[in-house]
């Protein structure tokens, strides 16, 4: 298995990202780490989802993951 | 007109008696309903001899016209009176389930004046209205309240109630509903109102259908609507408010150490993230909504068991967290528990504690004075005690209970470290990271109050193309700031007023939307602009209350501290806003002079002829 992305259209559509443009999660990253590294856009817009549970930004990536992106849209 | 009764129940508590008002049908096509309403009922029953913890202040719960139907988060009421806390206009937007109950009841609102002489509650099952006393439930808490009437009139019974902050007349205390749930009526101090008149709870239980005009119509707007807001919200519901506490750090937004500067690493101890990795236990949902942002936590071991219920929310995080920098998430939510079973303003109560931890700091306050707690920076012992203390309106807890400007006015030489505008602390959103907040304080009818405009909102996703925002206002633009809140404030009012939660415009609702909901609930069809032109009548009607009782541009401000000291962090160097060009040109945009009164020829343009008299 490998590690598995989806951009969510409600963000590549906020942000313009084409989601075949971004480079793929690799296992044994940290979320804040592969966020960086791909470009995708900035650590407060992005709602990071992992096997359907929200994590924290040092969470380490795993084979199997499925890794969603949403944009983050949570405020008080 | 569907989507109102025409019926809102008055209950003069001095002597028990209750009337059916109906207001012209004019009222509800003019004011809207919910806080237009509320806030035209206020106008003509009290004025600047009003005392606001006096008998003759009226306290208005009025639902709006989508309380009780399926519009998407619509299960909400507001609460209006004079505030106590700041000593002019006050009003609060709840969610929960008591607004539901109200409509379905088949009440508009109730309008209660007058003071008993004992400790009473007012029982509402449907047409069936009764006082009763309520000696038992005095001193017991708000979750304790609701469960009581739930186990009375049934699980659908829902109660609007203090707890015991409000019975002490504690000045920041709120207005409590759906128990350990906790949808607070936080702000102004309306718990204060509610205890002055003796009055510990209304419970109701509503079993009438609430009808439609348009089913059909109504259908393919949900059709349309629910998928795109479930969809672009998945934050809010996989998070809560809290999800955005780390990205509001990171954006130079939280506010950090009293207001006092910016960057704080401990903040992701208390995110959203970490939340939902530990304590978190389920969503909770308001009526009729889609999205269930609310936190359901637990707490089973350690130095803060026994938390079971609502979990604190972003604006909680801000203030008790960051203000006061105490990383431990677990604290927070037990001091958040005890404001919401008291019944206070976690915004409030958050604010004081990290004032009365500067105030330590500075030698200001002593520990003596203090009550022996030791208030240092970060301490969660002294977050959760001193907030026991503001609850249980003791010692110590009567000075922070004043809220911040209160504080200011005892404790000398602390006046910069109060932040607040005319009396109401600012919430957990800093002018310093989205500058249309600034203007956006400053002349919120309320006092600082971040949803009165939301303008932030419209710095971040969110977008109001009907008013020429048809992408987010890129932060420190620089110029129009003023009419961005113009807009922003008018649309929010009619939100308050129709009744439906202010997170749906990340769902990519907008004035648009909300026009065909309104025809589709009530049979009227509405246009952008005269639902605009209705916002802009709610506010303007707001701004007379408040000038008739003196306010001015000198109390449109922002305090020293968010004018003059840059938070130096990432997401905002150096910046401070500069208001008075905001404020100028706001004024103009509202059609009000120079020191910030409407001018008679906007009053007449928008239906309000008759508030005239009141201008200086």
């Amino acid at each position: 298995m490998c590690v598995r992305l989806e951009i969510h259209p409600e963000y590549s559509k906020l942000y313009g990202k084409d989601e075949s443009l971004v480079p793929l999660p690799a296992a044994g990253e940290s979320l804040r780490l592969y966020v960086a590294r791909s470009g995708m856009g900035r650590e407060e817009d992005i709602l990071v989802v992992v096997n359907d549970r929200a994590v924290p930004w040092n969470y380490t990536i795993k084979e199997d993951d499925r890794v969603e992106i949403y944009p983050m849209n949570a405020s008080g | 007109m569907t989507g109102c009764w025409g019926k809102i129940l008055r209950i003069y508590l001095g002597d028990g008696r209750m009337e059916v008002f109906e207001p012209d049908e004019s009222v509800y096509r003019m004011y809207m309903g919910g806080s237009g309403v509320a806030a035209h009922i206020l106008f003509e029953m009290s004025g600047p001899e009003t005392e606001p913890l006096g008998p003759e202040n009226p306290l208005i719960w009025m639902t709006g016209p989508f309380t009780g139907t399926k519009v998407p988060t619509s299960g909400r009421h507001q609460i209006t009176s004079k505030s106590p806390l700041t000593g002019i206009f006050g009003e609060c937007d709840a969610g929960g389930h008591f607004g539901t109950a109200l409509k379905r009841a088949g009440w508009d609102g109730i309008i209660i004046t007058g003071r008993s002489d004992i400790p009473v509650c007012v029982i509402v099952n449907n047409d069936s209205v009764r006082i009763e006393p309520a000696g038992a439930l005095w001193g017991r808490d708000a979750f304790y309240v609701d469960g009581h009437m739930k186990a009375r009139f049934g699980k659908n019974c829902e109660t609007s109630c203090i707890g015991q902050a409000g019975e002490k007349l504690v000045p920041i205390a709120a207005i409590a509903h759906d128990g350990e749930n906790a949808r607070m009526a936080g702000r102004c101090g309306l718990g204060a109102v509610m205890g002055s008149k003796n009055l510990k709870a209304v419970a109701v239980v509503g079993t009438k259908d609430v009808s439609i005009s348009d089913e059909e119509r109504f259908m393919r707007q949900q059709k349309k609507m629910l998928p795109q807001m479930v969809g672009r919200m998945k934050g809010m519901h996989l998070l809560g408010t809290a999800g955005g506490t780390a990205a509001a750090e990171k954006m130079g937004d939280l506010p950090v150490q009293n207001w006092r500067r910016g960057g704080w690493p401990d903040v992701e101890n208390i995110s959203g993230q970490r939340m939902a990795d530990t304590i978190l236990k389920k969503n909770y949902y308001c009526a009729s909504c889609p999205i269930g942002c609310g936190r359901d936590v637990e707490i089973t071991s350690g130095r803060w068991a026994g938390v079971k219920g609502a979990g604190p929310e972003y604006e909680t995080l801000g203030m008790m967290g960051g203000a006061c920098l105490v990383s431990d998430l677990e604290a927070i939510s037990y001091a958040a528990d005890i404001c919401n079973r008291y019944g206070t303003d976690t915004i409030e109560t958050g604010s004081a504690v990290a004032m009365a931890m500067e105030c330590f700091e500075k030698g200001l306050l002593s520990q003596g004075d203090l009550d022996g707690i030791d208030a240092k920076w970060g301490s969660a012992e002294a977050l959760v005690s001193l907030t026991e203390k503001i609850c249980k309106a003791e010692g110590a807890g009567k000075l922070l209970g004043l809220g911040v400007a209160g504080m200011s006015r005892i404790i000398s030489g602390s006046e910069g470290l109060a932040v607040h505008v005319k009396g109401l602390a600012l919430p957990a959103h800093d002018p310093r990271c989205f500058d249309t907040m600034a203007v956006g304080y400053a002349t919120s009818n309320r006092g600082a109050c971040h949803l009165t405009s939301s303008a932030y909102f419209f710095e971040k996703t969110a977008t109001m193309p009907e008013f020429g925002y048809d992408k987010p206002r890129p932060r420190y633009t620089g110029g129009g700031e003023g009419r961005l809140n113009f807009h922003a404030q008018n649309l929010m009012g009619i939100m308050d007023s129709l009744k439906m939660c202010k997170f749906t415009l990340y769902g990519g609702v907008g004035a648009t939307e909300i026009c065909e909901w309104y025809a589709a609930v009530t049979g009227y069809d509405i246009r952008v602009d005269e639902i605009a032109a209705a916002g802009e009548r709610i506010f303007n009607l707001k701004r007379v209350y408040n000038v008739r009782h003196g306010v001015r541009r000198r109390d449109d401000r922002l305090p020293d501290r968010i004018i003059t000291t840059p938070r130096n962090d990432v997401g905002t160097g150096s910046y401070t806003p500069v208001l008075d060009p905001m404020l100028d040109e706001y004024y103009k945009v509202r059609g009000w002079d120079d020191d910030g009164v409407p001018e008679a020829e906007t009053l007449e343009r928008l239906g309000l002829g008759h508030l005239k008299e009141y201008l200086p």
